[in-house]
C-alpha cells in the first residue's frame, strides 16, 4: 500500500464522514458557476437581457461578494470536518506516523475531495442553470426564454477560482494542524463537561439589549434612522449573543425545577442535554441566526420594495391609458379615433373604461400640516369634484358626506398625513376661494395627470354647483381606459407616444406600463441576484449545523449504546435525537425571523406603510427550506448513530 | 423459583464465508432469587458471549434462555428493550453514566423513563442512596465524584427500579483496589439487604471471592463450578487454584469496553 493509496482508500472508506464536506463544497461550486453562467452569457453580454445593463455593476460585484463568501465557507467546513476526524489522526499519530506524512495524507485527502467536488460542482450547475434561467425568465417576465448555454469561460474561471481556494485553504489547514499533543488528539471528544453556570449580570444586559434593540427598530424614523441603524444592530447582536450562552440556561433551569415536567420520560435526557449542546453550540447558534436574520431581512427588504413598488403604480395608474378632454379649444387633445384604431391593431381589449367630470381650480396652494404644497410655481391647476362623482367611484371605501364649507383632498401616497387637516386655496374661475381640509383621503380614482389633477379635491355637491355659477369657470373629464393584456400593450403604447403631439403629451398619461415593466425588469434581477446569496447563506447555516452535529456523533453513539444496553428503545432514542436536532434547527430560525420581522417593522415606519405582512411569504419560504433540510439532517443522523450505537458491538 | 434458566444455551459467530466458530456451547445455568453468581474464565473463553446473551443484546444460535419465566428471544426489538429496562440491571466497567446529568438524575434515569410520578421516584430513591452511602453526592456533576463513587452511582442506577436479575460486567475492572474493595461491599449489602440476584462476570479472584457461587467456563462450555464456604480467604484460596488448573491467561486486562 502505497501513501497515496492510503490516502485515496480513506477517501473511499470514510464516504460518510467525508460526505458533509463534499456536498457543501459541491454547492458553493454549483452556485457560483451557475452565477457566473449568468454573467457571462451570450444573451447578457449582447445587451438583449435588456435589464441585465442596469445592474451590471451590482453583478459583478455580487460575484466578488459569491466568490469571498464561498472561501470562509469551505474554510469552515474543511476545518470542521478535521476537528471530527482528531482521533483518527491522533491513531495515525500514535502509530508512528510523522508529521509531515499527515500532512501530506490530509493534503492529498482534501486536494482529492476539492477537485471531485469542484468538477461534480460544475456538473450539477450546468445541470441546473437551465432551470434558473427558467425562473429567471418567468421572474422577469420575458416572453422569449433565455437559452441554454454552457459558457466556456464560466467553467473555466470557476475551475481555476476553486483550484485555487482549496488548495490555499488545504495549504492553510495542513500547516495549522498537527500541533497538538497526540493525546489531545486521542481524547478530542472527552473534555468533561463544566457546570451550567450563568452570571446574573450578564442575564440583565441581554434582556435590556433585545429589549433595546427592538423598541429602537420599531421606534425609527426616517430622521432617526442614520442615528439608530447601528446601535439597534449592535443591541440585537449582543442580545442574541447573551440569549444563547446565558438566558438559555436560565430557561433550561427553570424547566428543571418543574419537576413534572423534567421527569417525564425522555425529557430529562433531553433538556439535560440540551443545556450542553446549546452551550457548546452558542457561537454557531448564534452566527446562524444572525445568519438567517440577514437573510431573511435582505430577501423580505426586496420582496416589499418589490411589491410595493408594483402595487404603487398601479395604485396611482389605476388605468393604462387616461387623458384630459375638455371644451377648451386651446388644449391639445388626444384623438380617441387614434387610440381605437391602435387597440384593434394590436388585438388589445378595452377591460374597463371611466370617467370622471370636474372643474379646474387654479393657482391653488395645499397647506396641511403647516407644510404648503404646490407645484410648478403656483402656475398649475388641479380638480375640483363634487362628492357624489367621488362617493360613485369608490363605492368600496368610505362614503363621504361633506358640509357645505369644507373639502377632502385624496392623493394616493398621502398615509402618513390622513390624520392631518389643513386648508386648501385657490381660485375657481375668476373667484378666489378658500376651504378647510378636513381629512385626507388615500383614495385614487383616475390616473394623475401631473398639469390636471396632482391632488383630487373633493366638495359637497351643493358647494360644486354654487362654483359653477362663477364666471369663465371652466369643466373638463378626465377618461381612463384599462388594456386587457399589460405585455401585449407594451408595443401598441409605443406606437401610441409617437401619435402624440408634444403639446398633446401633458394631457395625456400612457406610461404606467412603460415604466412598470422596466421597473419589473430591474429589481426582479435585483431580486434574483439575491436569492442566489441567499441560499449560499442558507445552505451555509444549515451546514454549520449538520458539520455540528456530526463532530458530535461519537460522544452521541456512545451515549445511545450505554441507553439502549439498559433498556431504551430506538423510539425513545429517536425522540430525543429529533427533538434535539429539531431545537437546534428551528431555534435561531425563529429566533432569526422574530429579528427580521422587528426589521421589517423599521422599514414600514420608514417607508410609512405596512409591508411586514409581504414579509411573512419571504418568512413562509425559507421556514419551508429548514424544514426540508431538517428532516434530511435528522434522517441521515439518526441513520449514522442508529448504526453505531448498536448494543452487541 | 429460579430467576435465571438457560440450557444447552450456545452461540455460533459465522461470517459469510462460512468459516463457523463456537464462542458458546451448552451452558447450562440455573440462578435462584436471591444468588449472588460470579462467571470466571480466561481470556476467549466466552464470558463476554455469554453475558451479551444474558444481557438480550445478543442472540443464542441454541438452546433456550429464561428470565424470570420469559424468553426473551421471543421478544421483538422494541418488547426487548422495554424488557431489559424492567427485568434487568446492568452495571458496566466503565460506568456508562452520562455527563449531562447530575448524580441524582443517573440513578432516577430507568424510573424517568418509565414515566413514575417524581413523587414515587422520590420515595424510591431515598433508601437507596441511603444504603450505598451517597446521598451527600446525590446534586453533583459526574466529574466531580471519584471512579468508585461513580460504580455505586451505577449500581444504585441498576437496582432502583428492582430489577429480577443484575448483571455486572468486570465492574471493578476501572478501580483502585480500596475502591474495588468498596463497591464490592456495596455490591454484596445490595445482595444480602434488598436480596438481588446478581451475576458478575470477573477476572479479578478478590473480587470474585464476594460471590456464593462461582460458574468457571473454559473454550466455551462450563468448566466447573466452586461454592463458597463460611470463609471468604479459603474461598479466595480455592478461587486461585481453581484458575491455576485451568490455565491461560487470567492476568491480562481486558480492553475497556465502549
Amino acid at each position: 500500500m502505497t501513501f497515496r493509496s492510503l490516502a485515496l482508500k480513506n477517501v473511499k472508506e470514510n464516504w460518510r464522514s467525508y460526505s458533509a464536506f463534499f456536498l457543501s463544497s459541491l454547492f458553493s461550486v454549483a452556485i457560483f458557476y451557475i452565477y457566473y453562467a449568468f454573467l457571462v452569457h451570450p444573451d447578457v453580454v449582447n445587451g438583449k437581457l435588456f435589464a441585465a445593463n442596469q445592474v451590471r455593476t451590482g453583478m459583478s460585484f455580487c460575484l466578488y461578494l459569491i466568490a469571498i463568501f464561498s472561501f470562509i465557507f469551505i474554510l469552515y467546513s474543511s476545518g470542521s470536518f478535521l476537528k471530527s476526524r482528531k482521533k483518527e489522526f491522533g491513531l495515525f499519530s500514535l502509530f508512528g506516523m510523522t508529521r509531515v506524512q499527515l500532512r501530506k495524507l490530509v493534503f492529498i485527502e482534501n486536494m482529492v475531495i476539492g477537485l471531485l467536488s469542484t468538477l461534480a460542482g460544475i456538473a450539477a450547475g450546468i445541470l441546473f442553470s437551465k432551470l434558473f434561467f427558467m425562473g429567471l425568465g418567468a421572474i422577469l417576465e420575458l416572453e422569449e426564454q433565455i437559452r441554454f448555454a454552457v459558457p466556456i469561460k464560466a467553467v473555466v474561471m470557476t475551475i481555476i477560482i476553486f483550484v485555487g481556494i482549496f488548495f490555499v485553504i488545504t495549504l492553510y489547514t495542513t500547516i495549522r494542524m498537527g500541533k497538538g499533543q497526540i493525546i489531545e488528539m486521542l481524547q478530542a471528544h472527552k473534555q468533561p463537561k463544566g457546570e451550567l453556570k450563568y452570571s446574573k449580570w450578564q442575564v440583565v444586559v441581554g434582556l435590556i439589549s433585545i429589549v433595546c434593540g427592538y423598541g429602537l427598530a420599531v421606534t425609527m424614523t426616517p430622521m432617526t434612522f442614520i442615528i439608530t441603524a447601528l446601535p439597534v444592530l449592535a443591541f440585537v447582536v449582543i442580545g442574541t449573543y447573551l440569549l444563547y450562552s446565558q438566558l438559555s440556561i436560565v430557561f433550561l433551569n427553570v424547566l428543571k425545577r418543574r419537576k413534572k415536567l423534567f421527569y417525564n420520560k425522555t425529557n430529562m435526557l433531553i433538556i439535560g442535554q440540551l443545556g450542553y449542546k446549546i452551550k457548546d453550540n452558542a457561537r454557531i447558534l448564534f452566527t446562524i441566526t444572525i445568519l438567517s436574520a440577514v437573510v431573511m431581512t435582505a430577501m423580505g427588504t426586496i420582496y416589499v420594495l418589490h411589491t410595493s413598488g408594483k402595487n404603487q403604480s398601479f395604485a396611482e395608474s389605476p388605468y393604462a391609458v387616461a387623458w384630459v378632454e375638455t371644451a377648451d379649444p386651446n388644449v391639445e387633445q388626444l384623438d380617441r379615433k387614434v387610440l381605437d384604431e391602435l387597440i384593434a391593431k394590436h388585438k388589445l381589449n378595452v377591460s374597463k373604461e371611466q370617467q370622471i367630470n370636474g372643474l379646474k381650480l387654479e393657482q391653488y396652494k395645499l397647506n396641511i400640516n403647516e407644510i404648503t404644497y404646490s407645484f410648478g410655481n403656483d402656475e398649475l391647476s388641479t380638480m375640483i369634484i363634487p362628492q357624489s362623482e367621488f362617493n360613485d367611484k369608490v363605492k368600496s371605501s368610505k362614503q363621504l358626506k361633506l358640509s357645505n364649507e369644507e373639502a377632502v383632498v385624496s392623493k394616493s401616497y398621502f398615509n402618513n398625513l390622513v390624520d392631518y387637516t389643513g386648508t386648501i386655496k385657490g381660485n375657481v374661475g375668476d373667484q378666489a376661494i378658500e376651504l378647510p381640509v378636513n381629512e385626507i383621503r388615500t383614495d385614487t380614482v383616475m390616473n394623475t395627470i401631473f398639469y390636471w389633477s396632482y391632488f383630487l379635491v373633493i366638495v359637497s355637491d351643493e358647494y360644486y354647483e354654487q362654483l359653477l355659477t362663477h364666471e369663465n369657470v371652466q369643466t373638463f373629464s378626465i377618461h381612463g381606459i384599462e388594456l386587457s393584456d399589460l405585455n401585449k400593450s407594451l408595443p401598441m403604447l409605443e406606437e401610441l407616444r409617437s401619435h402624440i403631439s408634444e403639446a398633446a403629451d401633458e394631457n395625456v398619461h400612457y406610461t404606467r406600463n412603460i415604466v412598470y415593466q422596466n421597473f419589473v425588469q430591474s429589481t426582479s434581477l435585483t431580486i434574483f441576484i439575491g436569492m442566489f446569496i441567499c441560499l449560499l447563506f442558507f445552505i451555509a447555516a444549515g451546514s454549520l449545523i449538520y458539520f455540528k452535529l456530526f463532530t458530535e456523533r461519537d460522544e452521541d453513539v456512545a451515549m445511545f449504546k450505554g441507553l439502549s444496553r439498559i433498556g431504551m428503545t430506538y423510539k425513545e432514542m429517536r425522540k430525543i435525537i429529533t427533538t434535539q436536532i429539531g431545537i437546534i434547527f428551528f431555534l435561531p430560525c425563529i429566533v432569526g425571523i422574530i429579528h427580521a420581522l422587528f426589521a421589517m417593522l423599521a422599514l414600514d415606519s420608514l417607508l410609512g406603510e405596512t409591508y411586514w405582512m409581504y414579509a411573512m411569504i419571504v418568512f413562509g419560504i425559507y421556514v419551508v427550506m429548514q424544514i426540508i433540510y431538517f428532516i434530511i439532517a435528522s434522517n441521515s443522523y439518526l441513520h449514522s448513530i442508529g448504526k453505531g450505537s448498536n448494543p452487541v458491538t | 423459583m429460579s430467576v435465571l434458566k438457560t440450557i444447552a444455551l450456545g452461540k455460533v459467530y459465522g461470517s459469510n464465508k462460512n468459516v463457523l466458530y463456537t464462542a458458546l456451547k451448552d451452558v447450562d445455568i440455573e440462578i435462584e432469587k436471591g444468588e449472588f453468581v460470579g462467571v470466571m474464565g480466561p481470556s476467549g473463553s466466552g464470558k463476554t458471549t455469554l453475558l451479551n446473551l444474558l444481557a438480550t443484546i445478543d442472540k443464542p444460535t441454541s438452546g433456550t434462555l429464561e428470565i424470570n419465566g420469559i424468553d426473551p428471544t421471543k421478544l421483538n426489538d422494541h418488547k426487548l428493550a422495554l424488557f431489559r429496562r424492567r427485568e434487568l440491571g446492568f452495571v458496566f466497567q466503565d460506568f456508562n453514566l452520562l455527563d449531562a446529568l447530575s448524580v441524582k438524575e443517573n440513578i432516577i434515569l430507568p424510573l424517568v423513563m418509565e414515566g413514575l410520578k417524581p413523587k414515587l421516584i422520590e420515595q424510591k430513591l431515598k433508601p437507596i442512596v441511603q444504603l450505598l452511602q451517597i446521598e451527600d453526592l446525590l446534586n453533583k456533576r459526574t466529574y466531580e465524584i471519584s471512579g468508585g463513587q461513580k460504580q455505586r452511582t451505577a449500581i444504585a442506577r441498576a437496582i432502583i427500579h428492582e430489577p429480577s436479575l443484575l448483571l455486572a460486567d468486570e465492574l471493578t475492572g476501572n478501580l483502585d483496589s480500596k475502591a474495588a474493595k468498596d463497591v464490592m461491599d456495596t455490591l454484596k449489602k445490595m445482595n444480602e439487604e434488598l436480596s438481588a440476584t446478581i451475576l458478575m462476570v470477573t477476572h479479578d479472584p478478590f473480587s470474585a471471592s464476594y460471590c456464593q457461587r462461582i460458574i468457571f467456563i473454559k473454550d466455551g462450555r462450563p468448566f466447573t463450578q466452586i461454592n463458597r464456604g463460611s470463609s471468604r480467604q479459603v474461598f479466595f484460596q480455592q478461587i486461585l487454584d481453581v484458575q491455576s488448573m485451568l490455565g491461560g491467561d487470567f492476568d491480562d486486562l481486558s480492553f475497556p469496553r465502549s
